[in-house]
C-alpha cells in the first residue's frame, strides 16, 4: 500500500509539472494532437500505480517523453503555417454570405442536426440569419449574424508571419497578386507582414512585424 | 526558448536512462548467463558446482535490487525462485537440475525482451 501511495504522489507532480511544461489551455480549447497527449497522459499515468510489478520508470520515460515532443511539435507548428496545418488543420468555413457549403460538411462528417446544434449553442435559432459560420480547429463553431456583420462577410486572414493565404484570398474572390499589390500600395513586403486581413469588398488591414510590441 | 532548453534536457535524461537500463540489463543478464552456464558444466563435480551456485545466488540477490528500477518485478520474482529451488535441487540429486538450469538462462535472456 505505501508503494501505491508513494507511486501516486510521485506521479501525480510529474503530472502537474508536465502539464505547466505543456502551458495546456482550457480542455474545451484543446487542438487534437493536444487532446491526444492528455489521453495518453492520463492512460499512462495510471499503469504504474495499478500494477506495482511495473517499473517506475515505465510510467516516467512514456510521459516525459510525451511531454517534450508535443513541446517540440508546438514549437514547430509556431514557427511554420505549413506544420500548423499538417498538425492541427485549418478552420472550415461551413456558412458563408449567408449559404452553407453542404460538400464541406459532407467532408467534415458534420451532419444538419450538429450544425443546428453547434449554431444553438451560439445562441442562433434561425439559420437565415447566418452570415458566416467557422469551424475552428478545436472542433467548435464561430458564427457571425447577418445582424452583426451588416450583411457582409467579415475579414478573413489572408496572410500572417510574412506568407499570403491564397485559399483565404480566394474564398474573398482575389488573389495573391492583389494582395502584393496592396502591399506594395502600403510600402510593406510579404515578409513583413504579421497579420493580413481582408474581406470581399476589397477592403483590408495589415499589421507589420514592425507594429508589434 | 526556455521551455524549449528544459525540454531537451529531459529527452536528453530520457535518452540516457533508456540507453543506461538496455545497457545494465543486458551486462547483467549476460553475466547472470554465463554463471548458470558455469554451474551446468561442474555438474558433476560436486565441489566446484555447489561453490558456483553459492556465487549465482549471491550474484542474483545482489543484481536483483538494480534490476527492479528496469524490469517487471514478477519476471524477476519468478527468477528469484528458480534460483532458490537450484541448490536443493542439486543436493537432493534431481533428474531435471540441468533443464531448470536452462530454462532459468532462457528466463535471464529474456529480460532484454
Amino acid at each position: 500500500m505505501l508503494t501505491v501511495l508513494l507511486r501516486a504522489a510521485v506521479l501525480y507532480f510529474l503530472i502537474i509539472a508536465a502539464v505547466r511544461l505543456m502551458g495546456k489551455r482550457q480542455i474545451g480549447e484543446l487542438q487534437p494532437s493536444e487532446l491526444v497527449i492528455t489521453i495518453l497522459l492520463s492512460n499512462i499515468a495510471t499503469l504504474p500505480i495499478e500494477d506495482r510489478s511495473l517499473p517506475m520508470l515505465t510510467g516516467v520515460i512514456p510521459i516525459v517523453t510525451l511531454v517534450c515532443l508535443d513541446v517540440f511539435v508546438s514549437q514547430l507548428t509556431l514557427r511554420s503555417r505549413r506544420i500548423r496545418k499538417l498538425v492541427s488543420g485549418e478552420p472550415k468555413m461551413i456558412i458563408t454570405q449567408g449559404r452553407v457549403n453542404a460538400s464541406l460538411l459532407k467532408e467534415l462528417r458534420f451532419s444538419v442536426d450538429d450544425l443546428m446544434e453547434a449554431l444553438r449553442q451560439m445562441d442562433v435559432f434561425d439559420i437565415s440569419e447566418v452570415q458566416l459560420a467557422v469551424v475552428e480547429t478545436t472542433g467548435q463553431v464561430s458564427v457571425c449574424t447577418k445582424q452583426d456583420s451588416k450583411g457582409k462577410d467579415p475579414p478573413l486572414l489572408v496572410g500572417a508571419d510574412g506568407e499570403l493565404m491564397p485559399d483565404a484570398l480566394s474564398a474573398i474572390g482575389r488573389d495573391v497578386k492583389w494582395a502584393r499589390k496592396m502591399l506594395h500600395a502600403e510600402g510593406c513586403r510579404e515578409e513583413d507582414i504579421f497579420i493580413m486581413t481582408a474581406e470581399r469588398s476589397g477592403a483590408y488591414t495589415v499589421i507589420k512585424k514592425e507594429d508589434c510590441l | 526558448m526556455k521551455r524549449l532548453v528544459i525540454c531537451g534536457l529531459l529527452m536528453a535524461v530520457v535518452a540516457f536512462v533508456s540507453l543506461y537500463a538496455r545497457h545494465s540489463v543486458l551486462d547483467r543478464s549476460e553475466s547472470l548467463c554465463d554463471m548458470t552456464d558455469a554451474v551446468l558444466a561442474a555438474y558433476r563435480e560436486p565441489d566446484t558446482a555447489l561453490a558456483r551456485l553459492d556465487e549465482l545466488e549471491r550474484r542474483w540477490s545482489s543484481v536483483r535490487r538494480q534490476l527492479g528500477f528496469f524490469v517487471r518485478t514478477d519476471r524477476l520474482e519468478e527468477i528469484s525462485c528458480r534460483v532458490a529451488r537450484l541448490k536443493a535441487m542439486y543436493t537432493d540429486g534431481s533428474d531435471d537440475f540441468a533443464a531448470e538450469c536452462l530454462e532459468l538462462e532462457e528466463r535471464l535472456r529474456l529480460l532484454i525482451v
